[in-house]
């Protein structure tokens, strides 16, 4: 007998959309699963009730189940992921007030759009002393990974001149205008709001670091998976179609409108529903820029959990000092956490295309492209990451 | 002895909780709320022991306080980690979690965790019933609603409309007083009172 009654718990981020629009549109209902979404304030929330079995499945951060793996998470509880809820989606937000002073004193680093962090190194070399306090959003995530590698990549020493906090998203907002932190990496809706409030600047979008990078999946732990197969391949089948109901423009219009209710995001739909269409603002006074791939839920191949992502979540781990040694069975814990076969098999049941090979092709490319080696070929976004060329790789 | 602090929104659960393990003997207690800053009462107080309710969002704070700092000079590590399966289990059951500086015992912690657990549990179960309480008292508002309109609109005496209201209920196989709501609503829909 199938498992049906689910329930798959989420935070209030735009990026549960697949979850949202999977229950609201009725695929899951499609794969006879009755699934109840609820809402948690934080992802050791998540994973806890994960771990125990009060959550079948839920919106995890994509280093979160190798974390759980690796037994580096506080709870050791191993735990996997077949699905990628989709690519990209956060940004790097500076307040305001420390724009204003750049812009008086260096201005010369603030001449190009999207922001390297050169000026707050000019600006911390000017002030000796001075420490910038940073908040990402959970230790084991994309944000963190992304905010050290951005501020490294403007010269800045992540021990001596800056201090990374973990502040919950819905606190980011409010922290930034009470001043106490200078900026942060989150996702949407909280960059828009800092915008729209007037109190911060977009300095990078996610998809500016990385064209396309990974960003959220959806986690299980590894008993229920063994457990209940049959259900997690419906549940990937539900998800899938969900996923490319939203690569519809009108669709993510839409999804806006079921985020903005109160059991999901509860926030006002203006702030969540232009990053979705591409409208994306960096700064209070400026008007919007399109970027198109802000938001990315199926193109692109962009559900299949990559080890090759898994991979440089690993590297993460070992350069914040997560993961104290290196890893002698990389590859096997990879198959283990990302698993490309279960996915493989909800896609081939839809009749769609999947990659064969379980790493992205090493070199970023710079423009679209088509990926040959899958089941049909599958249309490709840029893999570009600005960062990544500077690291050891 | 050792410092407990006591995060959560709750103040009579909190309160609850601390006078229990003021009896428990440990005399160390900071309590506070949901909004204070947690981080520099963190740093300010340097806990050994951090009780906090699930509900709060500054859990994920407290996870990235594994690491040592100038700020923490002992890490702060989840309670999972010096725990057994079963305890760790029926506090994230409760409601409850708790954070411990790394060197403490694992015995220790449990005992504290132990008085907390029950508390929260205690509170789960006053919670249920005052929502029971309310959801029966909301059923029998509704069902006078109903039984009103009914005996307004077709004659009916209060006992012939609370039959016919219980009949509505059983054959679509609901509660009387989620049957008396679906009432009430189509009868808006139709434009009656």
């Amino acid at each position: 007998m199938m498992k049906q009654k689910l329930r798959i718990g989420f935070l209030p981020l735009t990026d549960c959309a697949v979850l949202v629009a999977a229950l609201e549109r009725g695929f899951f209902e499609k794969y006879s699963l009755h699934v109840t979404l609820q809402r948690e304030v934080s992802w050791a929330n998540i994973r806890d009730r994960v771990a125990f079995g009060e959550l079948d499945a839920a919106h995890m951060l994509a280093p979160m189940p190798l974390a759980a793996t690796l037994g580096i998470d506080g709870l050791g509880i191993p735990m996997q992921a077949a699905f990628s809820l989709g690519l990209n989606g956060s940004a790097i937000t500076l307040a305001s007030n420390l724009m204003d002073d750049m812009q008086v004193l260096f201005p010369q680093h603030l001449q190009t759009s999207p922001l390297r962090a050169t000026g707050l190194k000019a600006l911390l070399a000017s002030q000796p002393g001075r420490k910038l306090v940073f908040a990402s959003v959970y230790p084991f995530s994309q944000h963190h990974y992304l905010l050290r590698a951005w501020l490294q990549d403007g010269g800045l020493d992540l021990e001596r001149d800056v201090e990374i906090q973990v502040i919950p998203p819905p606190q980011m907002v409010n922290s930034l205008a009470e001043g106490k932190i200078d900026g942060y990496c989150a996702g949407e809706p909280w960059n828009q709001l800092a915008v729209q409030r007037g109190i911060g600047h977009v300095a990078v979008s996610s998809y500016e670091l990385w064209n396309n990078g990974p960003e959220k999946v959806l986690g299980v732990t590894q008993a229920w998976a063994e457990a209940n197969p049959e259900t997690h391949v419906n549940l990937l089948c539900a998800l899938l179609e969900a996923a490319q109901w939203l690569e519809n423009h009108h669709n993510r219009a839409r999804i806006a409108e079921l985020l903005a209710r109160p059991e999901y995001l509860d926030m006002p739909v203006e702030v969540i529903r232009p990053p979705l269409l591409g409208h994306y603002r960096y700064a209070p006074r400026e008007p919007e820029r399109f970027l198109p791939d802000f938001n990315v839920f199926a193109r692109y191949a962009a559900n299949f959990p990559w080890h090759s992502h898994g991979a440089y979540f690993l590297a993460q781990m070992q350069a914040a000092g997560q993961l104290p040694s290196t890893l002698a069975d990389e590859a096997e814990i990879l198959a283990r956490v990302y698993r490309t076969d279960i996915y493989r098999l909800a896609a081939d049941i839809l009749s769609l295309p999947y990659p064969l090979g379980n790493d992205l092709p090493k070199s970023g490319n710079i423009a679209p492209w088509v990926l040959r080696e899958a089941s049909q070929p599958i249309a490709m976004g840029s893999t570009y990451a600005v960062l990544h060329h500077n690291r050891a790789e | 002895m050792y410092k407990l602090m006591l995060v959560d929104s709750d103040s009579d659960r909190s309160g609850s909780l601390e006078a229990a393990l003021l009896a428990a003997g440990y005399t160390h207690i900071i309590r506070i709320g949901s909004g204070d800053n947690l981080m520099n009462a963190v740093r300010n107080h340097q806990p050994d022991i951090i009780l906090i309710d699930m509900q709060s969002p500054d859990r994920d704070t407290l996870e990235s306080l594994r690491n040592v700092s100038r700020e923490t000079p002992k890490p702060i590590v989840f309670f999972a980690e010096q725990s057994d399966y079963e305890t760790t289990r029926a506090a994230i059951n409760a409601g409850v979690s708790a954070y411990i500086v790394d060197d403490l015992p694992g015995k220790r912690l449990k005992s504290v965790l132990e008085v907390a657990i029950a508390r929260f549990q205690e509170y789960q179960k006053l919670k249920e019933e005052l929502e029971d309480y309310k959801s029966r008292l909301q059923d029998r508002k509704d069902v006078d609603k109903a039984k009103g309109i009914l005996m307004q609109h077709r004659n009916l005496s209060e006992e012939e409309a609370y039959q016919l209201l219980r009949k509505m209920a059983m054959d679509r196989n609901m509660k009387i007083g989620e049957a008396a709501r679906n009432f009430i609503a189509a009868m808006a829909l139709l434009g009656g009172k």
